[in-house]
Parts: structure tokens; sequence; C-alpha cells
């Protein structure tokens, strides 16, 4: 070791001392005299005080010394320290740091305001505390005794003249009880410097409480080093570390994992010679569990407990809200918790962003949080601890939270987002705008946060890291910022899935989940926009990118078709039946990864991109599968930068209106079998749940079935009893029973199989009057549908289901027009009116209706919102305005609800506003128009 | 100065690299296809945990593409700068070990164009052929950074 390295050793320590000494005074700020910390500062100023002597650098033995002085003063007064003195004492240690970290250039730092700012807070705030002293000096003066004759003989060792080096080696090669002594040498040479510099009596006095300190420190030291004998870096008692170099551990994390492979490969080698040679079993299966352990402990070796970062946050807090004007107060839990050390790396900048936003813009001023009838003590709970295979860290402010509106006229003022948009946005999705570059919602500029970069990049570098970050908030309570972070960089979940011959990894966390196509199935097809592909999932367009255009692996088997031939045979197979989509999130994007095969889920261990194949975006990393080969570890976000899909988020909207327009005329059918051979459905609108039952499970009580259903007795009934003309068999064994929704009784469907949902235009094939409970036959697929009436089943049922207030004799004189172009719904409104006894009269569109009108006599208007030619909006506009039918009664029906729908609708003069399918509702509020 | 030159056929023509330069040779490499990425580059393939980036050396030396079969040789190179960047090319066929003398390698000849002259190291006449001894290295840092 020469000279550089020892100042190395030094720094590294000095660094460790500054933040037991950086965390305690914040710690001292709070809670009241301590002590046992008191003493622990002592020791760590002490510490860098003694070695920073040897190294001879002067400025920082000057200015550790100061400090220690002042605590030693501390110490005697047993009095807690003003915040101003704290002040003082955090600035000296901010440049006590900066003179560790260019010890090079520390000498030549100007630190003498520093020096008369400690000593003048010090002697301020010193009150009368000779007598103490003296006491004092009693008490320590056997440790006196045994201090003075070393400084004596160092000093002697001094007057040889031996050089610096010398000194050095020498120091180092003798025991560590030597070593220590070489720092209390240098405290004493110190002192004797010290008197020449100042001449007023309290300084005097305090070269004597000094001297005492000293003593003290020097029992303390010698305990200490004691213990740390042996070990470099003095620190937690008993803890023993030395120092490895990463790269080297990143080699043994590569070689533990190879070893795991190649474990694996000898296992599956050996599997037949396991009877045949003698032992071997025992011999395998110890291999086996020495290999897990080795590799799960060297991962161990990256791991850092987040303390390392967390430590830090108090000063942070605590000087923003000094500048600030708040008061705040910062409570941390979960520090021991372990994260890979890159990780930890890259968290300290994004936390403590996000700290500050919280103290800036969440913790209100002193006066509003009086106003609002908080605590005027701000809260920010830091916290850190496991969850489902991830880290999860939470910054809980009880501040003002996240004024939404705010965000809003933000996000129209920079044009993020279109008005429209925005009415369609749920809270949540709004916040993300958070996220978005530019968005500030500070409303002045501060030198603390709101200066527009930010959230951004803190989202940009959690997800970097593989991670997430989530913000949840209350309107005057509070705001969570939650970071999902994976364990360690180093292994991550990911799904293997294969385009073609190869395999890819896909990182997990951005999957949300995974569609299989049928080519047949008539639900979830891929279709096109211009040339794009989409999936309908959920009412949503889900814009659809297939792997292997993405990575252009089409071309490339073009272009080597010399190499097998085989291209032909993987166009064949791509033919195959069924489509696989994982579907990606990133951020508030969406997309569809089509791909041939999907292995399932594997941890896997990350490696670097060698640099020759870096700019290829679409790849995050390579890892090494379980059979040995290499593979990509993809990259969703340049995926969908590549396919160009930013452009895709604001068309989608256009064309989402559009094509959900039209979507609102389809009916969602459930397609199902009774006891017989028929094909049933019914809307899906009218099924609350499906349950699976035993017909065994089915209790008979005076004549009639029920089953149990959560915690109810349910009435079971079976279609084919209440239905005419339905084959009857006898249902056994494993059986569905569909709760339906539109009644307060609640009773189960029984049915034999659930046969597919299907999503279509209702077009009944014949047009004669169905049979009883029959809405009419559909078509799908080539095959007849019989759709189920279940309103005719209610009815049956229960007695009282249609609940009419007026005679039927009244309700036989009263004239509806229907307006309503889906044949699904004219047929069930229809049947629900006339089976009340009303006359009804059918328009297949507002301008067809409104001719009708004009010929005969009607009580009231039913008409449907969307339709062709004349949209219902547009026919009660039209009726209003005519002096004839301006008093008509109009209701308006729609298949969704929505106050904003209803405002529109009552705007443009409906009386009522009614969902489709609620029978009852619907003749209430007909029925409420005659009374 | 005598140095140890691994020789190695390329579409019949005899090349050579410094054999401190190479860290092994292997047989039935099994590499993965990087999709997308540039054509000199046949794909990665995993040596005991080390990703090693397989160059296509036939595109670099004779301007076309070969067909590399998993059972040819595999050069191996120490990593030049740090422990991602291994790099590896197929050969057609190995030759042997050869000794010779630093001034029987002499420059390229001048009519060789700027990047293909800094890629050869010297070419050492033999008895009935030549000898090109190359430094890949340069070949393939060379042309990957004057492309990007």
């Amino acid at each position: 070791m020469n000279n550089e390295e020892f100042l190395q050793e030094f720094i590294d320590e000095a660094k460790s001392h500054l933040e037991v000494i950086e965390s305690g005074i914040i710690d001292l700020e709070s809670e009241s005299y301590d002590m046992e910390l008191i003493n622990k500062i002592f020791r760590a100023v002490h510490s860098i005080k003694g070695t920073a002597g040897f190294f001879e650098l002067k400025n920082i033995v000057e200015l550790s010394h100061c400090i220690e002085n002042n605590f030693d003063e501390i110490r005697e007064n047993k009095k807690q320290l003003s915040e101003k003195s704290i002040d003082i004492l955090l600035k000296s240690f901010d440049a006590l740091r900066d003179l560790v970290e260019n010890v090079h250039t520390s000498d030549d730092a100007d630190i003498g305001d520093l020096l008369l700012k400690l000593k003048e807070v010090f002697e301020s705030e010193e009150q009368i505390s000779t007598p103490k002293q003296t006491e004092k000096e009693n008490e320590v003066e056997p440790f006196g005794k045994e201090s003075i004759e070393v400084p004596d003989e160092l000093r002697q060792e001094n007057i040889e003249e031996a050089s610096l080096n010398q000194i050095i080696q020498e120091e180092f090669s003798q025991d560590t009880e030597q070593s220590l002594h070489v720092g209390t040498h240098e405290d004493i040479k110190k002192d004797k410097l010290e008197p020449i510099e100042n001449f007023s009596i309290s300084q005097m006095m305090k070269q004597q409480q000094e001297k005492d300190q000293l003593d003290n420190s020097k029992e303390q030291n010698l305990e200490k080093d004691e213990k740390n004998a042996g070990v470099k870096k003095p620190g937690n008692n008993g803890d023993e570390s030395i120092r490895v170099n990463v790269t080297l551990l990143n080699n043994i994390l590569n070689l533990a994992s190879e070893l795991v492979l190649g474990r694996n490969q000898l296992l599956r080698v050996t599997d037949n010679y396991r009877k045949v040679v003698p032992n071997i079993d025992g011999v395998l299966q110890n291999i086996d569990h020495i290999t897990t352990e080795l590799q799960e402990r060297v991962m161990q070796t990256r791991m850092q407990p987040l303390g390392t970062i967390f430590n830090k946050f108090p000063r942070v807090v605590r000087d923003l809200s000094k500048k600030l004007q708040k008061d705040v107060e910062l409570k941390i839990n979960g520090a021991d918790v372990e994260l890979d050390k890159s990780i930890i790396e890259s968290l300290a900048d994004p936390l403590t962003h996000i700290l500050r936003n919280s103290l800036d813009h969440g913790i209100e001023g002193l006066q509003k949080r009086k106003e609002a009838g908080k605590d005027i003590k701000g809260k920010i709970n830091l916290s850190a601890y496991h969850e489902g295979g991830y880290v999860i860290i939470d910054v809980v402010d009880d501040g003002a939270g996240i004024n939404v509106a705010k965000i809003k006229k933000k996000v129209l003022e920079l044009g993020i987002a279109t008005h429209n948009e925005l009415e369609n946005m749920q809270e949540n999705e709004i916040i993300q705008f958070l996220f978005h570059a530019g968005l500030s919602t500070a409303e002045k500029v501060t030198d603390v946060s709101g200066r527009g970069v930010g959230m951004d990049v803190v989202k940009n570098n959690i997800e970097k890291l593989g991670g997430n970050i989530e913000i949840q908030t209350v309107l005057g309570q509070g705001t969570t910022v939650r970071l999902l972070l994976p364990l360690t960089l180093a292994i991550i979940s990911a799904i293997i899935v294969q385009v073609k011959d190869q395999k890819f990894a896909l990182p997990q966390i951005n999957l949300q989940e995974i569609v299989r196509i049928k080519r047949q199935e008539n639900v979830r097809k891929i279709e096109y926009i211009n040339k794009t592909e989409v999936l309908r999932l959920r009412g949503k367009l889900l814009p659809i990118i297939r792997l292997s255009d993405n990575l252009r692996m089409n071309m490339k088997e073009n272009n080597s078709d010399d190499r097998g031939g085989s291209s032909q045979l993987n166009f064949l197979e791509n033919l195959d039946d069924v489509t696989r989509i994982l579907v990606i999130k990133i951020g508030s994007r969406r997309f569809g990864l089509a791909v041939d095969e999907i292995h399932g889920s594997e941890e896997i261990l990350v490696k670097p991109l060698p640099s020759y194949v870096k700019d290829l975006r679409t790849y995050s990393g390579v890892t090494i599968l379980g059979d040995g080969r290499v593979a990509m570890i993809l990259d969703p976000d340049g995926i969908m930068n590549k396919a160009n899909l930013n452009n895709f988020d604001e068309n989608q909207n256009n064309e989402q209106t559009e094509l959900e327009a039209k979507e609102f005329e389809k009916q969602n059918m459930l397609l199902f079998k009774c006891s017989g051979n028929e094909l049933l459905a019914m809307d899906i609108a009218m099924v609350k749940r499906i349950e699976e039952i035993h017909t065994d499970d089915i209790e008979v009580i005076s004549g009639k079935e029920f089953m149990k259903y959560l915690d109810h007795s349910i009435r079971v009934v079976r279609p084919e009893n209440v239905i005419p003309n339905f084959s009857k068999k006898e249902l056994q064994g494993k059986a569905y029973v569909i709760i339906p929704r539109m009644t307060d009784n609640p009773m189960g469907i029984l049915i034999s199989k659930v046969m597919d949902t299907v999503n279509l235009h209702v077009n009944f094939v014949n047009t004669e009057t169905p049979p009883e409970g029959i809405l009419g036959t559909i078509l799908v697929n080539e095959k007849l549908i019989s759709v189920m009436n279940m309103f005719y089943i209610f009815e049956k049922i229960i007695p009282d289901y249609t609940k009419v207030k007026l005679e039927v004799e009244v309700r036989k004189q009263k004239r509806i027009l229907l307006a309503e172009d889906t044949p699904f719904f004219q047929r069930i409104v229809k049947e629900f009116l006339e089976s009340a006894g009303f006359f009804v009269e059918l328009a297949e569109n507002g301008k067809m209706a409104y001719e009708i009108i004009e010929q005969g006599q009607f009580d009231i208007v039913v008409t449907d919102i969307q339709m062709p030619v004349m949209d219902g909006l547009e026919f009660a506009k039209k009726l209003r305005n005519s002096e004839r039918y301006n008093k008509i009664p109009i209701i308006g029906l729609t298949s969704m609800t929505g106050e904003r729908n209803k405002k529109i609708g009552m705007e443009a003069g409906f009386n009522a506003y009614q969902y489709k399918l609620q029978k009852n509702e619907l003749l209430q509020a007909i029925e409420s128009f005659f009374e | 100065m005598k140095k140890k030159i691994l020789s190695f056929y390329i579409n019949q023509n005899l090349f050579g690299v410094d054999i401190r330069i190479v860290k092994e040779i292997n047989r039935n490499v099994h590499y993965t296809d990087v999709p997308d990425s540039d054509e000199m580059i046949i794909g990665l393939f995993n040596m005991r945990g080390h990703v090693v980036t397989l160059f296509n050396i036939h595109k670099y030396l004779e301007g076309k593409s070969q067909v590399v079969g998993e059972k040819n040789n595999c050069i191996i190179l120490k990593s030049f700068d740090d422990d991602i960047n291994h790099t590896g090319f197929f050969v057609d066929r190995l030759g042997s070990v050869l000794d010779i003398e630093d001034e029987y390698l002499e420059p390229s000849p001048s009519n060789l164009s700027n990047v293909e002259a800094q890629c050869i190291e010297g070419i050492a006449k033999l008895e009935t052929e030549l000898l090109i001894v190359i430094q890949p290295e340069k070949m393939f840092s060379e042309k990957y950074y004057s492309k990007g």
C-alpha cells in the first residue's frame, strides 16, 4: 500500500463517519438531550481529526477540532442544541465533507469564517460550566495518566525527524493500538498550536476542556479500536466486512449462474445412470443444493440496505422545510430493506425529487394548515417494504393533495389533450399527466421544484430500473407516491416468447394480460384500420404489433433463403389457428404484441447488451436461458417507438369513437345450452354472474328447487320447465347457473353449458311472431339460435314481477310510439310494452317516427337515441319545436348510462331517460305520465 | 522477434491472427440470432456466462455472406476492453500455429483501401501461399463504428 491508498482509505472512512455525524445531528434536533448520541458524534469527529492529523491535513484537523470542542461543551452542559447552533454545525459538516472529498486541495480552502462562526455561536450559548468541568477533570484522571506516556514517546519519534512516510509505514505495520496513538499525538500537537492563535480567557478555558475531552475520547477510541482490530473500516460493532470490486462480484455472479446451468445439464445427463452408479444420487443432490445456495448467496452480496440513501433525507427535509418556512416531520420506515446495489444507487435522485415535491407542492404552509384544521407540523412518511417479489417505497404526505382541475387546465393550456379527451378520463388517468414532460402544477416556479422538469425524468429513471411509479391523491388530505422496484436489476421475471424458431424474453412488469385469438372466433378478431392491425379488447382498440415484423425477421428470412429453405414451412406454421397477443402497457399507452408461442415465465439473469448491438432500441439486454443459449431481452418501449405507435395515441381516439358508436348498436350475446340440444342466447347485459354447480347441490323444498349462492338460498329455474315447447331432459352432474340482473328476486337459471360469447348485430331471421318465452331466432355461424326472453321467465317465476299500477283497461287505451332501429331492442321493448297491455306502433328511426306521429294519435313517445337518418335527440327537438307535439311526453332509451348523456337528452326535450332493459322502470316511467 | 500466428481458411484463402489475442477455439457453438442487427453480426453465444458477439468475418474479408454452420470452428478472442464485449468469428477450416519472424511480415500492399489496410497487420509469404495476418479487433470496431 502506498500513501495514496492510505489516503483513499481515510476518505472512505471519513465519509462513513460523516454519515454518522449528520444523521446524529438531525436526531439531536428532534430528540431531547441524548448522551449516547453525542458521544457517538463526538467519537466520529474525533476519528476524522485523528487520521487527518496523521496525513497533516491542516484544515480538516482544524475544523474537526473546532467541532469537537463544541460537542465537548454540549456534553458538559448537558443541554439541547438550539436551532441556530445546529445550522452552524451542519454547515461545518458540509464544509468538512467538502474538505474530505477534495482532500488534496483541502489545505487551500478558506475555512476561517466558519471557524469563527462556530466559536461565536458556542461562546454565546455557553453557560457557566466551570464547576462541572472540574468535577469532570477529576473523574477522568485515571485515563489521563495512561495517555500521557504514549504521546511523549511519539513526540520523541517526531523529534528524531522521522519523515512522514516513515511514520506511516511504521504506524501501519504496528498494531492498531499504536496507530491510535498517532491520532492522539496529533491532537496534542494541535493543542499546542491553539493557544498561540487565541488569547481570550474563554478560549483558555476551552483549552482545559479540550484536554478532558481528549482523555475521554482516548478511552473510547481504545475500546473501539480493539474491537476493530484487523478490520480497516470502523463501523457497527462486530460487523466485519471487506471491500470487493463490483466487477469481481459480477464475475462471480456470472459463474454462479453458469454453474446452475452446468448442474442442470449434469442432472439431465446422469439421470439414466442413477441406478447404475452407486451413491451418485447423494452426490448429485448435494451438488444441487450447494449450487442453489451459492447462487443465492452471491446474489445477496450485491444487496444493500435502503438506509444508505434514506439517511440523507432527514437533512434534505430539514433544510428544505426551513427554506420554505414549513414545519415538516419525516418518518422513515424500512431502512433495512435491501435492494440491489445498482438500484440503490440510481434511486437517490428520483427519491430526493419526490420528497422535494411532497415538501414543496404537497405540504401546505403553516397558515394554510391551520385554516384546514390540520396539525401545523406536516408529516411525510417514507417507508419501504417487500410485497409480492417487489420492493415498494411509499412517500406519503398529509398535504394538500393534487388538484386534478389544475392538471386539466395545464394540460389544455399545453395542448397535450383536448377537452373531449379529458372529459372521458378517469381521475387517475389525468394524474398520469404529471409524468408528462413540461407539466408542473406549481403555480410559481421556485428554485425547489416546479421548473417543469421532474416527474417525467423520475418516471423514466424508475422505469429504466425495471420499476414502476404510481400516484394516489386525495384533495386536501395528501398524496402517496409509490415506487415498485424489482429486488434486483440482475434478475427479473420475464415471459419467454417465441417467434419463428427464436426465443425472446419479455420483462413481465409491463405485461398486463395475454389474449389468445382463434381464427374462427367472432368475438375477438384482428381488424384493420388502414394497414394497422387492431384488436377490440373490452370496448377499446388495441394496436397490434407483430414481433416478427417489428424485428424484420421476415425480411431476414427471405434474404438468407439459402440457409435451409425452411421459410416456406415457417410461413405455413404461421397460419396456425391461434394468435397469441401479449397486452403491454407502458405508461398510459397500451399495445398488443403478437408472437407465435409463449413458453411461460422464468426468472432471468439480465446481462448488458454487447456494445456492437447497443444501437438496437428493441432490446434492453441479453440473458442466458435454461438450455444455455443466449436470448435477447425485448424492450417494449423500444418496440413501441420503432413501430411508430406514438401517433396512434391521437388517431386511436377518433377511430375509437366512431367504432364505438357502431358498437352500441351491437349486442354481446351469451350463447348457451339448456338440457336440450338447441342453442340459446341472451344479452350479456342481463347476466350478473355465471356459477358452476353440481346438480346434487340442488335442494328441493316443497316442490321448488333451491341452491346456495353467496350465503343465500336462491330459486333454481330450469328454463325447459318454464318455456313451453323446450326439449326436456334431466340435467345431471356438473352444470351452470346464470344469475340474472334486472330482478330483485335473485334466481339461478340452470343451463348445461356455456358455448361462447358473440358480439353481433342482432337480426332476427323470421319475422312471424315467435313462440312464448323466445324473442326470436338469430343466425350465428350458420347456426340457428333462439334468443331467450328473460322477462318471460321472471314473470312466470315471480308472479308480481311486473309492477304496474294502472288498470289493464286503462293501459289498453294508451298508444305508444316506439322509435328504435335495433331489431333486438325493437322486439324486447315492444314485448315489454305489449305484455303490459299498451298499443305499440314501431318506427325504425326518428324521421319515420315523425311521419307516423303526424298520421296518428299517440299518448307517449319512447325513443332510442342512436338511430340512423334521424337520431333520438333530433327527433325530440323536432317534436318540441312543433306546436302540435311540444307537450307530448318523450322517454329516451339508452343502452348506456351516464349523467352526461342524460343531461344532453334532457336538453333536447326528453321528459325521462330510461335504460333499455329495465322493464319495470320503463313501465313505471310511462305510467307516471298517465296518472 | 518471433510471433505465433494461428492460421485459418476463409473461402480457400489463408488468414491468421496473433495467437496472443485468441482466448479459445470452440466447436458446436450454439449461437442466437439478433434480429434486426447489423449484417456483420451473426449472433450472440454463451461462453460460460460471458456473452460473445459473433461476427461475419466472411463478409468482411470476402464481401459476401457465407453459410455458417454451428459445426464450424469458432475462434473466440480475448476481451479487448471490458467484460461485455467478447468477440468471435467462424472460420471454414483451421490451419496450424506458425512461427513467423517479425521481419517476414510485410506491410499490406498500397492498392488496398485504407480501412482494409488498417485491419491487416502484415502479410507473410509462405512457400505456397500468402498468409494475411489480420487484426480482427480493429476490424470489428473500425467497421462497426465507422458505420454508426
